[in-house]
């Protein structure tokens, strides 16, 4: 069996970085993202649709939506990750049919990150802000600025 | 802090106008500036290792957050700015 590392992955660096310069807090990824290991992979699929059958019930009577972006990590690459968005119960069968795909020895991490949307909320963006060499591909799939000072 | 749009992106699967992401970065900008000085000590120490990066950004419920980053070269950025 391949002995998982105990380095934690260069995805989880950038949020570190990003809390030592002030930008964000490590507490909220720790409270949003939950990983899995590769062993714990049949856990994730068990927890996501726990979570989100609760989701879904809470939705009816809140009117705050929430969904998870599931990311398969690996420890040495924080981009172009396979990620799987589950808003339904369909959906765990995506993340299902991406983690049979992947090699057992992978020495890789499942990313589980709980998103919450206020339902009619008339401000919720998501966008890129692109400073100096543009970092941003063509293929980039979020909306964004590239801005000069 | 910013003076110019260079560049709008909008993904051809967007729903969103070009006019619609303008709009919303306008929104933003008031509060990516209350975080100015803090966003200028990062962008400048990732500009030490000669790169440029990229901020993701959300605002829900009014509340700015900064959710991601992108290098071009990641592992050069987290071995040069974070400690051991």
């Amino acid at each position: 069996m391949h002995k998982p590392s105990t380095r934690p992955p260069e995805k989880w660096l950038k949020y570190e970085l990003l809390d030592l310069y002030g930008l964000a807090k490590i507490e909220f990824f720790r409270k949003s993202i939950r990983q899995f290991s590769r062993a714990e992979y049949a856990s994730a699929l068990t927890h996501l649709t726990k979570e989100i059958r609760t989701a879904l019930r809470e939705k009816k009577h809140s009117g705050r939506d929430a969904f998870f972006v599931t990311k398969l990590v690996r420890r040495e690459l924080s981009i172009l990750l396979p990620n799987v968005r589950i808003k339904t119960l369909e959906d765990i069968d995506l993340l299902q049919r991406a983690i049979q795909g992947r090699p057992e020895t992978q020495d890789e991490l499942c990313f589980a990150e709980r998103i919450s949307v206020q339902k009619f909320s008339a401000a919720v963006a998501e966008s890129l802000l692109i400073f100096g060499v543009s970092p941003l591909r063509k293929s980039s799939n979020r909306c964004g600025v590239v801005v000069r000072d | 802090m910013v003076s110019k749009f260079e560049q709008v992106h909008v993904p051809g699967s967007a729903p969103e106008t070009r006019s619609t992401i303008r709009h919303q970065f306008a929104v933003a900008l008031p509060m990516l500036d209350s975080i100015k000085g803090r966003l200028e000590a990062f962008i400048d120490a990732i500009a030490t290792v000669g790169l440029g990066v990229s901020l993701e950004y959300k605002i829900e419920d009014n509340r700015l957050s900064i959710i991601d980053r992108d290098t071009t070269n990641g592992p050069k950025i987290l071995g040069r700015l974070l400690p051991k």
